[in-house]
Formats: structure tokens, C-alpha cells, sequence
């Protein structure tokens, strides 16, 4: 197996994993190899995940990239796109797959910027950060993989049931349906992936382990495989 | 022969556009180019000041876009520098006087003699700012550290990327005003936090500076002073323009370290 396949290096925001054109799960592979090999290096660190725009990234792949890293406590940061101009000024309202006839999920790859909005009838899974100032908003859940800085609206037309997952919550202001909260004065780092939902008494945000151990198939898993949540 | 545009601009007002514009350009053409300063902020001109040369101009931006005059015959060469001109707009019109075609067509125009247009952006994203950032190849995004100004300038990114045709590679920020006895208390933004939101390059650091009232008052481009360390990082500015890898250092520090470190003259 070609070494050249997966490129780790250091940089003040943490550690900068690449992956390169080829066969992803073997880097995946390698990866949890020189984590295992090297805990010591990555403990405690946060990561930037840099994907080439030849590879087609689905959360299964994801996930199981979070899992490898959280294994070997590094918090995942961020996720880029090694992407021409096109995939990042790429038609954003656009399914890319009608997962069941009441329920399709947008998948978009981009950064959202101050003052850049994102609305969908569906779920949303954005591969980006949300920067403040910055608004999405979704009929059914919210997955970013990225920082949620902006502001977040979920179950827009009134499901209370629908969550909000951010790899970095620290949202201006999240909504599910009705529901408002908005960032504490004082807001902290999170420690890692988190989810809002709505709970007695209103919006409640909790560790993305606690709800995975919670609920068997939490709404991610189900977003992923396009069952009805 | 065919130059590079690159206007500076940053979204929110007062934070550094027409003294970066002055000095970068002043840099570049303190390393041999030719520079074109081109004052975009029309009706509200200030570039002449900065630079010492608003008792010089006849004509302006309008007159060479009405066809009154050719460009050439409007540009006003600095004395100080070889090299150096500047293009200044138009106090007595309003924005609306040029349409981003023609503001084009005069950056193209110019472009095929010299080696660099420096384009002050006015403040906002409105006409003004659509007018500005037309005929540019680059963009200088000038910030401060202050949390409305990353804001804005965030906004600006996006802008430019979508509507300038810019891409994110062409951008780079240059952080203006930045002190960092306050940036070591945590009292202000550092570097890497305004980098990590807005994801382009960094250009150059420019410390808070009394000097440059001083020099701006004076109607002289800073980087003409040599022990300065404004003039040094517009000058490390322009050299990382023009492709030169320089590294960043913390030599240039207010506060209490920096006036140990200058007292035991490992500083300037
Ligand atoms: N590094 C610095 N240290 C101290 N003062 C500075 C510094 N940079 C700029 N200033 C001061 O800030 C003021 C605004 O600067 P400048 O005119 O360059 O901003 P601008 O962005 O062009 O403003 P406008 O949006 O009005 O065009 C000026 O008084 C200038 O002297
Ligand atoms: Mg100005």
C-alpha cells in the first residue's frame, strides 16, 4: 500500500490529516494503525480532516473516522474539501437523494459565510463550517460537520422532534420548531460533538456519546441510511 | 506587458483601507514597480491626502471614464518614489458616476502598462464596493481585531468569491491595528482566531501605531521611515506579494516585553 496515501502534519489549529485520491477505507485503515501506533502524538489534539474532491464522502465513512479519532482522544475540528471553485459555489438547494417520498436530505459541501443562508425542505447535512451571522434552517434535522457558529433552525415547520448535531455547537442561536435558545454570555468550548433537541424545558444540548449510548439508532445513523425517523 | 489589480477593501469603515493601499503600494514600488494607487472611493476621497498630493491633481477618475482626458494625462507621479502614481477619484460626483464596466476597462487598460493597480475600496458592500472590486484579479481584505470587522469581513469573503469572481487562493487578509500586550491579556483577538474563521492567507500584521496619524498628517507613506514597525510589515507585506517567503515574528512588541526587549535593544 502506497504510504503516500494519507498525509499527517502539524499546524497551529491542530493537526492536519489529508487524504489522498485513491482507495479511502485502506487510509482509514492506516490511519487508525498510526494512531494506535503514536497515541502519544495525537492525544488531546484537534483534527482537520482534508479530503481530495475526487472522493465521494458519506457518513458511514465519517462516522467511522470519528470513532477512530475519539478512540485515541483527538476531537475532529473540521472537514475540508481539497475543492475547485465549482464544488464550493455548488447549487446548494439541490437533493442529492429523495430518501423516501415525504423526506429527502441535502447534502452540501461548502463554508457558510456572514451574511450566506441555507433553508431546506428535508434534513441537511453540511460538510463546512457555519460562520457567525450566518443562518440554516431545515424541515426536519440539522448535521454539521463543522463549527455551528451562526444560527441553526430545525423542525422549521413545527417538528419538535428534530435535532441539531454540530461537530462544534456553539451556535449564536438555535430553534427547533417553536423552541429558541440562545448562546449563554460566557459560552464555553465544547468538549466535543453535541446535540440539541427539544427536551421539558425547551432546547437541551448533550453529548453526541450520550445520545449514540441512549438511543440505538440515533437520528444521524437513520439520516444516513434514509429511514423515516 | 499585463499587471495585477488587487483592490483592498474590507467591508466596515475606518479600519485601514487608504493607509494600506498607500503603503503597500508605496512597498512595491520601493522594490522596483511600477504601482498605480487608484482612489475607488469616489466623493469621498481621501488617497490624495494620505499621499501628499491633493494640490496636484487636475484631473480625476470621471474625467478619464467621461473620455475628457486619457488615463496617462490623469495619474499623478509621486516625487518621493519612483514609480508610484496615483489616480484619484472624484470628490464633487457620486458613487453612481462609473459603472463597473468601465472601471474595468480603465483596470485593464492601465494594467497593460504597469506592473501593479492598488484599488481603494470605499466602506460597504453597495455600489461603491461592486464598482471597486470589478477589474480586480486579487483582494487585500484589511481587518482588525474586533470582533464587527471580522464579521465584516467575513461577509466581504463571501461577497467577493461570489459576485467579484475572486477566488478564495487571490484573497489574502492583512490584520491592521493589532496590539499584543492587549492580545497577550486576551483582551483582544489574536491572529489565528481571525484566520480560522475567514480561511485565507494572512499577508502581513500591522501593529496599532501612533505613527501613522503622524505620517498621514504629514502627507508621507510610512514605509519611507526606516525604524519603524509599521513601515516594517508593510514592507514584509509587499515582499510576501510579490512571493518572497517572510517569515512572522514577534519582534515588534508594545507593552511591557517589547519595552524590556527595545530597552536591551533586541527590539526596535
Ligand atoms: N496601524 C494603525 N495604527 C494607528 N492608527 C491607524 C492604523 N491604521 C490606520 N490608522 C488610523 O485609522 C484611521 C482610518 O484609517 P484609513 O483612512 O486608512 O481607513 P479606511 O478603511 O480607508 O477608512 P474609510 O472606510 O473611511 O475609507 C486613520 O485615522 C488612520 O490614521
Ligand atoms: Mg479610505
Amino acid at each position: 500500500m502506497p504510504a503516500n496515501q494519507l498525509r499527517i502534519r502539524g499546524s497551529k489549529n491542530g493537526i492536519i490529516i489529508q487524504f489522498e485520491e485513491g482507495e479511502i477505507t485502506q487510509a482509514v485503515v492506516l490511519l487508525e494503525d498510526k494512531l494506535k501506533a503514536n497515541p502519544e502524538f495525537f492525544l488531546g489534539t484537534e483534527a482537520i480532516l482534508v479530503f481530495p474532491a475526487e472522493i465521494n464522502l458519506d457518513e458511514d465513512l465519517l462516522l467511522r473516522i470519528v470513532q477512530i479519532l475519539s478512540l485515541g482522544k483527538v476531537k475532529l475540528r473540521e472537514i475540508r474539501r481539497e475543492s475547485g471553485p465549482d464544488l464550493l459555489k455548488a447549487e446548494t438547494d439541490k437533493a442529492i437523494a429523495d430518501v423516501s417520498n415525504e423526506r429527502r436530505l441535502f447534502w452540501v459541501e461548502r463554508r457558510l459565510r456572514s451574511g450566506d443562508k441555507i433553508s431546506v425542505d428535508g434534513d441537511l447535512v453540511l460538510i463546512g463550517d457555519v460562520n457567525p451571522g450566518a443562518e440554516i434552517s431545515a424541515k426536519g434535522n440539522i448535521l454539521v460537520w463543522g463549527s455551528l457558529l451562526g444560527v441553526a433552525h430545525a423542525g422549521r415547520e413545527g417538528d419538535d422532534k428534530a435535532r441539531i448535531m454540530a461537530l462544534r455547537l456553539k451556535a449564536t442561536q438555535l430553534r427547533i420548531a417553536g423552541h429558541i435558545s440562545r448562546a449563554p454570555d460566557e459560552s464555553l468550548e465544547p468538549q466535543g460533538p453535541e446535540v440539541a433537541r427539544v427536551g421539558m424545558d425547551g432546547i437541551l444540548i448533550e453529548t453526541w456519546e450520550k445520545v449514540a449510548k441512549e438511543d440505538p439508532q440515533p437520528f444521524w445513523r437513520r439520516l444516513i441510511h434514509g429511514r423515516e425517523v | 506587458m499585463s499587471g495585477k489589480s488587487i483592490v483592498i477593501t474590507s467591508g466596515k469603515g475606518g479600519v485601514g483601507k487608504t493607509t494600506t493601499t498607500a503603503n503597500l503600494g508605496a512597498a512595491l514600488a520601493l522594490e522596483g514597480n511600477s504601482v498605480v494607487l487608484l482612489d475607488a472611493d469616489i466623493g469621498l476621497r481621501n488617497l490624495d491626502v494620505v499621499m501628499g498630493l491633493e494640490n496636484r491633481i487636475v484631473y480625476d477618475l470621471i474625467n478619464v471614464v467621461e473620455e475628457v482626458c486619457t488615463f496617462r494625462k490623469a495619474l499623478i507621479k509621486d516625487k518621493r518614489i519612483e514609480g508610484l502614481y496615483l489616480m484619484p477619484a472624484a470628490q464633487t460626483k457620486d458613487k453612481d458616476a462609473v459603472k463597473p464596466e468601465q472601471m474595468k476597462k480603465l483596470i485593464e487598460d492601465i494594467k497593460a502598462e504597469f506592473d501593479y493597480v492598488l484599488i481603494d475600496c470605499p466602506a460597504g458592500i453597495e455600489q461603491g464596493f461592486l464598482n471597486a472590486i470589478s477589474g480586480a484579479d486579487e483582494a487585500v481584505i484589511v481587518v482588525t481585531p474586533e470582533i464587527s470587522s471580522v464579521r465584516d469581513a467575513d461577509r466581504v469573503v463571501g461577497l467577493l468569491d461570489k459576485k467579484g469572481n475572486i477566488p478564495l487562493s487571490n484573497m489574502h487578509m492583512l490584520v491592521n491595528r493589532i496590539r499584543m500586550d492587549m492580545v497577550r491579556k486576551k483582551e483582544m483577538l489574536d491572529v489565528p482566531d481571525i484566520e480560522e474563521l475567514l480561511q485565507i492567507d494572512v499577508l502581513g500584521v500591522v501593529p496599532d501605531d501612533e505613527s501613522v496619524i503622524v505620517s498621514t498628517n504629514k502627507g508621507e507613506p510610512i514605509v519611507l521611515s526606516n525604524k519603524n514597525s509599521v513601515a516594517q510589515a508593510y514592507r514584509d507585506a509587499a515582499g510576501r506579494l510579490l512571493g518572497r517567503e517572510i517569515p512572522f515574528d514577534d519582534k515588534h512588541q508594545n507593552g511591557f516585553v517589547g519595552a524590556v526587549l527595545r530597552f536591551f535593544g533586541l527590539a526596535e
